[in-house]
């Protein structure tokens, strides 16, 4: 570092400052920005619009399909119950066939197997599902038989199952579980006992299940269900409504109490619910199984296509909708960001009036000193032709005069010109440019003429090695004025200004500093806000700095203040060496602005 | 010189006002300005000293004695306020007129404040700044006799104690024939 430098690090140690841009976003929107935007508005929208919409509808999905499910169990409990109400009845019926049978008067005791014929074929009218009957003794021995076979008599039964219970059973009846038994083929049995003449009889007839379960078929309605009768055990008696004969225990075990119910069995993944209801006349359960849930047939037809179109209409409509609306919120983006580039233009272009007003004074008062030649050269040349004064004139001489009055008048057009070109109001306009020049454009063309007539020195510290960088000379060239004539008005007459240029690889880095009043810590942060200043009315706008901001956020650049009291203050701006051209700020002059820094204190530069 | 009235400027022959001509200094950093003004007003009599920054004009005002001065405010080095206060402050009957291109109120109170008997903005008539001259030198000359008579009737009440007026008195006591 040079001393210069050192000097001014020493004497702007007390508060540092940094000017961090909001967001840091001073560059014009791109396309990109714009692809993103309606990405996310889109998003935004759909999620808005849509996620509530599902959220209801599952709501409601659910809702109606646990209706559904209590409906579908109250149908099939009440179809259980129903079944197991005739299934009573059935049996029912056939106990009093046997008691009929076994307590009518005119039957001989024991009766004879044609007596047995008879009678059974007097059942099979009232019931097919009588296969045979017979009758025991005492002690178990069959004494007579009808039905198909007769080569069951003079077994012994006295130690079979049924025989037993019923043995000991107080109800003089028995109903057994279907079992195979001695005849290869399932079957049931229904005995009934009494004792005539002082002995025990029996009578039995055994029953076709496959009767029953075509019983139970009859009773199904055109329903997708599964009827099953299972003894106490669970062990399944008959299944109807299934192809296969599934498996011999039911995987559902119904409770006694309550003697009615439902429930679901969850196998699988898959959902079946189910009911039962236990017969009365014997410890059987009828079971029925079927569909969790069963749409209703009218929803499946053309109005559940019908309602299924309507929504999947109202979805695409929706989403055009919210197609629109996305591309509306980006157009209207894109206008207000126009809007806000030119209305930064303006306030650029603003400031740039107003610098030009604080100049003026010094600057279009300038015009006056070659006017004055003027006038005086013209003056002069009249007298030496005066015959009065009885002078003469040469025309060398007068050629003379008329080079200084030219001189002169082309002086006025140089002040004229600086301020005009500095006020002519630009696109942005990026070019390679040194910014030693620009600064020598400002400290020895714009304010030379002040910096002469004051008593303050200027220090040039600049590297010889700075490279030539993508910027805009003109927007550049504002700052600057701005800065020095900041530093020039802060030292009242008197300090000296150093303007110090150096560069890394990466960037540029450009300092003014002064030997002038300082800024107080506690309006550091203040001096980038818009239409702050300290200077009296009429004389600043306090748009200087913050424009000044916002251009070198614009130039890709940093801009940062350190100043002490009583010392002096030290702006520095940092511009890259390489333009990043992603931001195609040289198109149309669109360029974005943050008018408001943010400058916090601090030793974070 | 009544014949010659149809030419602007009219000059004026310094030698009508007083016998010699008045010694002016001017002071300005532009030297085509300089060199012009310096000529037109020693073509109408003056004695012209011309300086082209405030240091020279202080040295130059130390050597030799001007009646004014046409100062400018805007140099480099010396201000013209300065330069104004230096010469006020040595030069007793010296009379300034500023001439400057930076004219404003502010700057024209101030000087005046310092001094200063005219203040002419650039660019100007000739004839308001023969005009301000004329007057400059009427109150240099004006100051200067107030000083010499000043002066006579210290010497003078020195020499006999008394005041000039009753010197006069005693003189006119001495002219009145003894009754």
């Amino acid at each position: 570092m040079s001393t210069t430098s050192d000097q001014g690090g020493k004497a702007h140690g007390g508060s540092k400052s940094r000017a961090s841009g909001a967001a840091g976003n001073g560059l014009q929107r791109t396309e990109t920005y714009y692809r993103h935007l309606l990405k996310t508005t889109l998003l935004r929208l759909l999620l808005m619009y849509f996620v509530p919409l599902l959220l209801l509808a599952g709501f409601f999905h659910l809702q109606q399909l646990k209706l559904m499910r209590e409906s579908r169990r109250a149908h099939l409990q009440s179809i259980a119950e129903h079944q197991a109400y005739m299934l009573d009845l059935f049996l029912r019926e056939r106990i009093v066939n046997l008691e009929n049978v076994i307590d009518d008067p005119r039957l001989p005791v024991p009766p004879s197997n044609e007596v047995m014929e008879r009678r059974l074929a007097e059942l099979r009218k009232t019931s097919d599902t009588f296969v045979d009957i017979g009758w025991f003794s005492t002690s178990g021995n069959l004494l007579a038989y009808a039905g198909p076979h007769p080569d069951l008599e003079s077994r012994n039964y006295g130690m079979e199952a049924w025989f037993l219970e019923l043995r000991g059973s107080a109800e003089q009846v028995v109903i057994t579980d279907i079992y195979m038994g001695f005849r290869e083929q399932p079957h049931f049995t229904i005995a009934v006992n009494r004792i005539i003449d002082g002995r025990y009889v029996v009578l039995r007839a055994v029953l076709s299940p496959e009767r029953m379960r075509e019983y139970l078929t009859t009773l199904q309605h055109n329903e997708q269900i599964v009827t099953s009768l299972l003894s106490k055990d669970g062990s399944v008696q008959v299944v109807a409504g299934r192809q296969d004969p599934g498996p011999v225990h039911s995987a559902i075990v119904p409770p006694r109490d309550p003697w009615i119910g439902t429930g679901e069995l969850r196998e699988n993944g898959s959902r079946t619910a189910y009911a039962y209801a236990w017969l009365r006349a014997t410890p059987w359960a009828l079971l029925v199984e079927g569909e969790d849930v069963v749409v209703p047939t009218a929803l499946l037809g053309g109005a559940y296509s019908a309602l299924m179109a309507l929504i999947g209409a109202i979805l695409v409509i929706e989403f055009l909708v919210i197609i629109y609306r996305a591309r509306v919120v980006v157009r209207k983006q894109r206008r207000t960001d126009a809007q806000s580039a030119e209305l930064s233009g303006q306030l650029v272009h603003a400031a740039k009036l107003a610098t030009v007003g604080e100049l003026a004074a010094g600057i279009a008062h300038e015009i006056n000193n070659p006017l004055a030649i003027i006038a005086e050269e013209t003056g002069l040349v009249r007298d030496l032709m005066d015959p009065r004064f009885g002078r003469s004139l040469s025309p060398a001489q007068l050629n003379e005069h008329l080079d200084i009055i030219h001189q002169a008048t082309f002086r006025c057009r140089d002040i004229t010109r600086k301020l005009l070109g500095f006020v002519r109001q630009e696109s942005v306009n990026l070019g390679e440019h040194d910014v030693r020049q620009i600064l020598d454009n400002v400290v020895d063309g714009l304010l030379g003429r002040e910096f002469e007539l004051s008593g303050i020195r200027v220090v040039k510290d600049y590297s010889p090695h700075v490279p030539e960088i993508t910027t805009d000379r003109h927007l550049l060239e504002q700052v600057f004025l701005n800065l020095v004539k900041n530093a020039y008005d802060a030292m009242d007459g008197t300090g000296t200004l150093t303007l110090h240029v150096s560069a890394t690889p990466a960037c540029l880095s450009i300092s003014v500093s002064d030997t002038g009043s300082g800024i107080p810590p506690e309006l550091l942060e203040k001096i980038f806000m818009p239409f702050y200043t300290t200077k009296e009315v009429g004389k600043g706008t306090g748009l200087g700095l913050s424009v000044s901001f916002g251009i070198i956020k614009s130039l890709q650049g940093n801009i940062y203040v350190d100043s002490k009291p009583g010392v002096g203050s030290m702006f520095t701006v940092e511009l890259p060496v390489v333009w990043k051209s992603s931001a195609r700020t040289s198109d149309a002059g669109v360029w974005q602005m943050q008018g408001k820094a943010v400058v916090t204190e601090g030793g974070q530069s | 010189m009544s014949t010659q009235n149809d030419f602007p400027g009219d000059p004026v022959r310094e030698e009508t006002w007083s016998g010699t001509p008045i010694r002016l200094l001017i002071i300005d950093d532009e030297t085509s300005f300089l060199n012009a003004i310096a000529q037109r007003l020693q073509m109408r009599g003056f004695d012209v000293t011309t300086a082209s920054n405030g240091n020279t004009a202080i040295e130059i005002a130390r050597k030799h004695k001007f009646d004014l001065a046409l100062l400018d405010l805007k140099m480099p080095g010396m201000s013209g306020k300065q330069v104004l206060e230096v010469l006020k402050q040595e030069h007793k009957f010296i009379e300034v007129v500023i001439l400057t291109g930076h004219g404003s109120l502010d700057s024209a109170v101030e000087c005046t404040k310092l001094g200063a008997f005219g203040y002419l903005p650039k660019p100007y008539e000739l004839e308001n700044l023969l005009d301000t001259l004329k007057d400059a030198f009427t109150a240099r000359m004006r100051k200067k006799f107030e000083y010499d008579h000043d002066r006579m009737e210290e010497i003078l009440s020195l020499a006999t104690g008394e005041s000039a007026l009753g010197i006069l008195r005693r003189l006119k006591e001495m002219d009145t024939p003894e009754k």
